[in-house]
């Protein structure tokens, strides 16, 4: 980043290919589809990029890159949360919006833990359970499981004490086991 | 083995911690222990750690292949495009453009309005001060009336003063001539509303009068008023400096006389009133200082102790004590003042010599009516003292008899103003000492006055110095003299404390060495 700083390009389209991967997979559980997930992490990289004569070394790159990326996520569910309030129209949920029988069937289907699911399914079941969480414990839990990060790290990317981190996991931790722990002998 | 022991809230968050390696090594012991006694514990961990697993199973979608090109070239694109629009900077610079807009669109209104107004709604502010170089001077323009007046007074010289020729260049150098009151631009205008501004209160009431009066005029009168300021303007510096001092010298004259001068019927009549008003002032004036060097700077004398009939008394006793050689010359003089001077004359040289005796002058103090003074004299123990005493006391009684036929203060006020003395005369005598002023001026009246009263007393007080002093000049060369008004500074021949010098003493009469000494006859021995 120190050298994509003094107008490095070459290094700074190294820095895009070592974390597009990462991101887009932290965006994609966030947002739900690969567009907008690229969509957000080009954002990000673009938010680098703009502040990238301005940037000062006090923290992790990693850190402040989750940063930026967390308060994109956050802009974009807030966005989000308003176009829903005024939308008229549901589209696959609400009391307006046409739900296939099929598919209701299916969801309902894939939490009776008797019934054998194979893998993509568990998946689904895990995803959804994933989705349950609210924003801030997904994004701990994703940060956590696929960056590795520490506590303290995810507390300055998300702007948070350790010790929330600490009580904010925690309590993902305990949603996800009540969620899936009658599933866990098929995830083995 | 507690198999059933729960677990609370704070030992559940510190068993995620725990597996994630989080938690610090007395927790961390402290959580080892509860698992190795909790069955349900150990199960919960379990369960965590294998839900955490289940994690592995989510989608991990990378990022397409066109990506990182999209990305780059899209953050190439956009710092081309945005380079000025969004900096940091920009923003501040819109927002500082739209401020300088909304000012200049602010300014241009207020301009607007202004020219709207100044044009369209009149301002007798602005016609004040396109009028200001004439309405300034407006009460001196319709004092003069016309230009030919103001010619003639500089052709009588009245009000021209005697400027030194260096002086005068810079007087010019100096000099603002009226200006203008056609084309006036607006620059100019907010020059003259500055100088009103600055200028005293007393100015704006005359500025505010004079613009009344403009506008009280017809429109032929203001014509007049335009042209002749606009004459006055084209003259030298020197002209101006005349008519201020006339307008400055209006302002002197009484209501009545103003409108003398008004109503005068052309410009010669009005230079005679002119000059009548001024010659009336300047006697006035010339009065009025003489008054003030005559009354606060003249001395003032102790009244003397006796009258004149008292004073006759004194006189007839001493007429006794003279030898019988001089009583009868003496006593068949006429009655006054030379009489009185002759006895004196005598009486002052035997007194001088010793040559009067302690009983003559015994004789003529007992004759004083005045008893307090008489008294006075006689608490002298020496006969000299007394004798002294006596001679300083008829001498102040002579001169203050002398006086009587003298001219008065109000008889030398008239004199000086009269045309008797010419106006280099009047000069050189205000520049003496007031003493040197009233003696010169009683000398000039004496000369010219065909009083023989008036003559008589001044040579007989001539002679009475001479008699007292042995010249017409005080003893001591200075101006004070024994029984006259004092004067500056130390007789001369004396120092501070007074006294004589060695060798100082003056002459008198009956000196060896004064040639002027006269010896008088012997007052009678008795």
């Amino acid at each position: 980043m120190l050298r994509a700083k003094e107008g490095d390009d070459e290094a700074f389209s190294q820095l895009v290919v070592a974390y597009q991967d990462r991101l887009i997979n932290i965006f994609y559980h966030i947002v739900g589809t690969q567009e907008a997930a690229e969509d957000l992490a080009q954002d990000v990289f673009m938010r680098i990029y703009r502040a990238r004569h301005g940037y000062v070394p006090t923290a992790r790159f990693s850190t402040w890159l989750f940063r930026i990326a967390n308060n994109l996520a956050s802009n974009k569910r807030r966005d989000a949360g308003r176009r829903k309030e005024v939308a008229l129209v549901g589209s696959e949920s609400g009391p307006l919006g046409a739900r296939p029988e099929e598919q209701l069937a299916t969801e309902k289907s894939a939490f009776m833990p008797a019934r054998q699911l194979d893998k993509q399914e568990l998946q689904g079941v895990v995803q959804k359970a994933l989705d349950e969480l609210n924003d801030r414990q997904r994004i701990a839990l994703l940060l956590h499981k696929f960056e590795d990060m520490s506590y303290q790290d995810i507390g300055e990317a998300m702007e948070l004490s350790p010790a929330a981190v600490k009580s904010l996991l925690s309590r993902a931790r305990e949603s996800l086991r009540q969620v899936l722990e009658p599933y866990m002998q098929l995830g083995k | 083995m507690e198999k059933a022991l729960r677990l609370n809230a704070e030992q559940r968050e510190d068993l995620v911690a725990y597996l994630d390696g989080e938690l610090p090594d007395a927790e961390t012991q402290h959580i080892d222990q509860v698992l190795a006694r909790s069955e349900v514990a150990r199960h919960e961990v379990e369960a965590l750690a294998r839900t955490w697993e289940l994690l592995d199973l989510l989608a991990k979608p990378n990022a397409r292949a066109d990506f990182t090109t999209r990305t780059l070239t899209t953050l190439k694109l956009s710092e081309v495009q945005t380079s000025m629009t969004e900096q940091p900077w920009f923003g501040y610079v819109r927002q500082g453009a739209a401020a300088v807009v909304c000012l200049a669109v602010l300014a241009l209104f207020a301009t607007g309005g202004f020219l709207i107004t100044s044009q369209l709604v009149p301002n007798p502010q602005a016609e004040l001060l396109t009028y200001l170089p004439l309405v300034r001077n407006l009460d001196l323009y319709l004092a003069l009336n016309d230009f030919e007046f103001a010619g003639e007074l500089r052709r009588q010289g009245l009000f021209t003063t005697a400027v030194a020729e260096g002086d005068q260049q810079a007087a010019n150098a100096a000099h603002v001539a009226p200006q203008s009151t056609a084309g006036v631009t607006p620059q100019e205008l907010w020059q003259r509303y500055d100088v009103v501004s600055r200028s005293s209160e007393t100015e704006r009431d005359r500025i505010r009068r004079n613009w009344e009066a403009w506008n009280g005029l017809t429109p032929a009168r203001q014509a007049q008023m335009q042209e002749l300021h606009r004459q006055i303007a084209q003259e030298p510096a020197e002209f101006h400096t005349m008519l201020e001092t006339y307008a400055l010298w209006l302002q002197t004259l009484t209501l009545g006389q103003r409108e003398d001068l008004r109503q005068a019927a052309d410009a010669g009549a009005r230079v005679e009133l002119v000059r009548r008003f001024k010659s009336q002032q300047d006697d006035q004036n010339e009065k009025r200082l003489f008054e003030l060097r005559i009354d606060s700077r003249m001395p003032k004398l102790p009244p003397v102790p006796l009258t004149s009939d008292e004073f006759a008394v004194v006189m007839a006793a001493a007429r006794k004590e003279l030898a019988a050689v001089d009583r009868p010359r003496i006593e068949a003089m006429p009655a006054g003042t030379e009489k009185h001077l002759e006895t004196l004359r005598i009486l002052m040289f035997n007194v001088r010599e010793r040559k009067v005796s302690e009983t003559a002058v015994d004789n003529i103090i007992a004759a004083i009516p005045n008893e307090k003074e008489r008294q006075r004299i006689e608490r002298y123990s020496r006969k000299e003292d007394r004798a002294f005493q006596l001679m300083q006391l008829v001498g102040r009684q002579m001169f203050e008899e002398l006086q009587k036929d003298l001219p008065s203060d109000q008889d030398l006020q008239e004199f000086f103003l009269s045309d008797k003395l010419s106006s280099e005369d009047r000069f050189a005598l205000m520049q003496k000492h007031p003493v040197e002023l009233k003696r010169e001026l009683e000398r000039k009246f004496l000369e010219q006055t065909d009083n023989p009263r008036m003559r008589t007393a001044g040579m007989v007080r001539w002679r009475l110095m001479e008699v007292i002093f042995g010249g017409p000049r005080f003893p001591f060369g200075g101006d004070r003299g024994p029984f006259g008004p004092g004067g500056r500074g130390f007789p001369e021949g004396r120092g501070p404390d007074g006294r004589f010098g060695p060798g100082q003493r003056p002459l008198r009469p009956g000196d060896r060495d004064n040639p002027a000494a006269e010896t008088p006859p012997a007052v009678e021995q008795r």
